[in-house]
């Protein structure tokens, strides 16, 4: 069964001259499955990103989430989808300064009314698993960048949504900062049969996803599979990326 | 964390960002406590001063209330658009609309009951102290301290009342409209200010053409000019901050050899954004100062007023009666007595006054009859009275009007006597006050001492002046025979008569409780513009730091760093300030036209009182901003 399903999707920007960002996009995404988006800059990553997270509206077509499409919901509904369904990791954390990394992590929780004791549980299920649970008490300012990006991890994933949807967490980290937290998502993923979407610039951690998808000027482009081997697989998207011909950031990131 | 918890920590821990606003809200709310307190004091019911007291004390509390609850709007309202982001990420996670509303509630609610308990704490701390200053500007005894459950219950439910509504009327300003939105605020880059040459030049005009109709006002016309001119100046004031003021800078910009030399480049290219974006906060400021000023100062100046009383009544004690009167000789034996008594030295001096009959005038009114004296008697009037006449000896029929007040204006009269129709002419006026007017209650003219023989009275009447050197000692004097230390001229009245003594201390008890007043209304103004300031700065704190980070690692000295943040906050802290400054200036040279003595020394006096306050509290934020700017820095 397939958690992400999305069909015909188009995203036109108005404005002096109507842009259009996306165009014609289907693919669909299996329960347990992460998958990386990749594209060159301006290709409509971004964008496809905030329409399956329903912080924007598309053009035309649809998205299936768990076979609900969040787009014909009223406000209320999506707020309640959001807070069900769907966990989010961002390049810049987004974790509110006000409030020490367990208050972050529980945040989806609060909102949802649940029990202390609930939540409690379920935060240190969590953090062991992410290997936060020695910070719990700190504030956000007092934590490395890799630390906050699992902060957002954990939070994304206490209320066990249907999918992750992540914009390039590995973005704001360094390359060992990088590695921890690709290998978080990998071992939620396979643990916890969590299902991810991850938009990425960064090809290796694209190298730790099922499966790559490639989008070109708001069309998809191709896709490739992992296989077996993580050492392949990276070169094989280094090939593709050096095929798209984006802009040259988009190879200058080789770390391994 | 359950829910409550955590719209506990956002406050709590947003401390820094609130610190001003919830000062100042307490503030307010421990002014309004300690009206409330002296208005339900059970020792300051009676009296005259005291009823006129616990009135101009009431309307105090209706001018706090208000103001208030525009204070805690905006600043509210400004809250709110500072935490954008912070608003994306909570319905990203799936905040719904009414759990977002609930929350901004809360936390305002939180903050108010806050401020409500912090202020009337404060207020039963310093309520003695506050009675007692204002018992003694008020001129009653010391008042003991009364706790009024009264005053306690009127300002926590007003002031819950006002917090409860605002609450509910800001939920409604959060507008979600795309989530995108929200969560794209503050990191867009910012556009170029835009700014329209025409509103700029608008706003000159409008600034310009109120300041002369302010500098021009006369007497006549203030009443007439004031509405039209407080409004260009709003306007006008709006404008140049959004408008004339970006315009300016811009044209900074193209001057090369000032804005490429050295740090200029810095501060100027982010002066015109800083502008733009604190616009609304700038116009806000300036005008809330702009009111402090004049209430402060209007209410200093007045104390002008009580100079004036030397000038209005000549004599400590005039007394006025008919020839004829038997109760004249008590009446002046008893002031003699009263004088005797107090040992206070005098002279006394009697002046004949004829009335006589005018059959036209030019003026308006016509009077029935006018009271004249010779021109002898006048020049002794002043001499008594301390003053050189410089006025040349009247001959034939020349008169001189005889003035009655300062506020008195010479106008050109023609008096057409029944006395064989002789006419007088009055182009002249005295320059001093020659009796007040209470005495005589209408125009009177000083007569060449030939002309005063010749004239047949229909009634002739003895002015009694006594001088002393202090005219404060004479207070109290003759309390059976006047009323408030002045008992006006009637048709009826055996008698008028004015003592200075008693005329001060009623205008100095009234001007030194509304001086208390206006004090205390003032403060709180400025309180509140200088948390309007305190808000901005740590709303861009973080866009600042960034911004220095940026700036630090080109390459720049301490010394340099904090010569361009001094310079910026100056600028953030004294342009409103010197803006309401020059309003102010201009708002009392209309004022002056009121007075006859110059108001400029009270002034300066308030001004630069208000000047040394904004400079200490310019120094107490720029230490804390920069000491929170190098943390990051290092």
């Amino acid at each position: 069964m397939s958690i992400l399903e999305v069909r015909h999707l188009e995203k036109i920007y108005e404005g002096k001259v109507a842009h259009k960002a996306l165009d014609n996009i289907n693919f669909s995404i299996e329960k347990g499955e992460f998958v990386g988006i990749m594209g060159p800059s301006g290709s409509g990553k971004t964008t496809l990103l905030n329409l399956i997270a329903t912080i924007d509206r598309p053009t035309a077509g649809e998205i299936f989430i768990n076979g609900k499409n969040p787009h014909v919901l009223n406000r209320k509904e999506t707020a309640l989808f959001r807070r069900h369904e769907l966990g989010f990791v961002f390049q810049h954390f987004n974790l509110l300064d006000t409030l020490t990394v367990e208050e972050n992590i529980v945040l989806p929780l609060t909102l949802d009314g649940e029990s202390v004791k609930e939540m409690d549980k379920k935060l240190q299920y969590v953090t062991k698993k992410l290997g936060i649970d020695s910070i719990l008490k700190k504030r956000t300012y007092e934590i490395s960048g890799g630390q906050m990006q699992r902060t957002a991890i954990a939070r994304s994933i206490i209320h066990s949504p249907s999918l992750i949807l992540a914009d390039e967490p590995t973005g704001n980290l360094d390359s060992k900062a990088s590695k921890d937290v690709m290998e978080t998502f990998t071992a939620i993923n396979k643990e916890e049969k969590a299902t991810a979407l991850m938009v990425t610039h960064d090809p290796f951690a694209a190298s730790y996803c099922h499966r790559v998808i490639f989008i070109k000027d708001g069309k998809l482009y191709n896709e490739i599979y992992r296989g077996e081997n993580r050492q392949a697989f990276f070169q094989k998207i280094m090939d593709m990326l050096a095929l798209l011909g984006g802009e040259s950031r988009d190879l200058s990131a080789v770390r391994l | 964390m359950t829910f409550p918890q955590f719209v506990y920590r956002n406050v709590v821990r947003n401390k820094r960002t609130y610190a001003a606003y919830f000062l100042s809200s307490a503030f307010s709310v421990l002014i309004f406590f300690v009206y409330a307190l002296f208005i339900f004091h059970p020792d300051i019911k009676q009296g005259v001063t005291k009823t006129a007291a616990i009135q101009l004390m009431t309307a105090a509390e209706v001018i706090m209330y208000v103001f208030s609850f525009l204070f805690v709007l905006y600043s509210v309202s400004t809250f709110l658009k500072s935490r954008k982001r912070e608003f994306g990420i909570l319905m990203m996670h799936g905040m719904t609309r009414n759990q977002l509303n609930l929350m901004v509630f809360l936390e305002n609610m939180l903050i108010g009951l806050g401020a409500i308990v912090v202020g009337i704490g404060l207020g039963v701390i310093t309520g003695k102290l506050f009675l007692m200053i204002g018992a003694k500007m008020i001129g009653i005894g010391p008042l003991r301290f009364y706790f009024s459950e009264k005053a306690l219950l009127l300002t926590t439910c007003a002031f819950i009342i006002l917090f409860f509504c605002i609450s509910l009327f800001t939920t409604a300003l959060v507008r979600v409209n795309k989530l995108i939105d929200l969560f794209q605020a503050g990191e867009k880059p910012k556009t170029e200010p835009k700014v329209s040459p025409f509103l700029s030049l608008l706003s000159a005009v409008l600034l310009i053409a109120s300041y002369y109709l302010s500098a021009t006002t006369t007497l006549q016309t203030l009443i007439f000019r004031m509405f039209p001119v407080i409004g260009m100046t709003i306007v006008g004031t709006y404008f140049f901050y959004t408008q004339l003021s970006v315009f300016i800078t811009k044209l900074l910009q193209k001057n090369r050899g000032l804005f490429w030399k050295k740090t200029n480049i810095i501060t100027i290219s982010s002066l015109a954004y800083r502008l733009k974006d604190n616009a609304r906060m700038f116009f806000m400021v300036t005008i809330v100062s702009t009111v402090a000023f004049c209430a402060v100062g209007t209410l200093a100046s007045m104390n002008v007023m009580n100079r004036q009383v030397k000038q209005d009544f000549p004599a400590e004690i005039s007394y006025l009666a008919n020839n004829d009167q038997p109760v004249q000789q008590q009446n002046l034996l008893q002031i003699e007595k009263e004088l005797k008594e107090r040992k206070l030295e005098y002279t006394s001096h009697q002046v004949l006054i004829k009335y006589i009959a005018v059959a036209s005038s030019t003026d308006r009114f016509t009077p029935k009859e006018i009271p004249v004296v010779s021109f002898s008697d006048y020049k002794k009037i002043m001499s008594w009275a301390g003053y050189a006449v410089e006025e040349k000896r009247l001959a034939g029929k020349e008169v001189l009007g005889m003035r009655t007040g300062s506020f008195s204006n010479p106008e050109e009269v023609t008096y057409t006597l029944k006395q064989d129709h002789m006419k007088l002419r009055q182009s002249k006026m005295s320059k001093y006050v020659v009796l007040p007017m209470q005495l005589i209650f209408s125009e009177g003219l000083v007569i060449s001492d030939e002309l005063f023989e010749k004239v047949t009275p229909e009634r002739t009447k003895i002015y009694t002046g006594f001088y002393t050197s202090d005219l404060k000692k004479t207070s109290g004097i003759g309390e059976n025979l006047v009323e408030h230390g002045m008992k006006y001229y009637s048709d009826k009245g055996p008698y008028s008569m004015t003592v200075s003594g008693t005329i001060y201390e009623n205008q100095m008890s009234m001007y030194k409780m509304m001086l208390f007043v206006a004090l205390l209304i003032g403060a709180v103004f400025f309180i509140a513009a200088g948390s309007f300031l305190y808000f901005r700065l740590y709303a861009d704190l973080d866009y600042d730091r960034r911004h220095y980070l940026t700036i630090t690692k080109v390459g720049l000295t301490d010394q340099e760093l904090n010569k361009i943040v001094t310079r910026q906050l100056s600028l953030l802290f004294f342009v409103p300030i010197l803006v309401a400054f020059v309003h102010s200036v201009f708002a009392f040279m209309a004022l002056q036209s009121l007075f006859s003595l110059s108001i400029a020394k009270e002034i300066v006096i308030v001004l630069a009182s208000f000047l040394i306050a904004q400079f200490i509290y310019f120094l107490l934020i720029r230490f804390r901003y920069l000491r929170n700017l190098k943390k990051t820095l290092v």
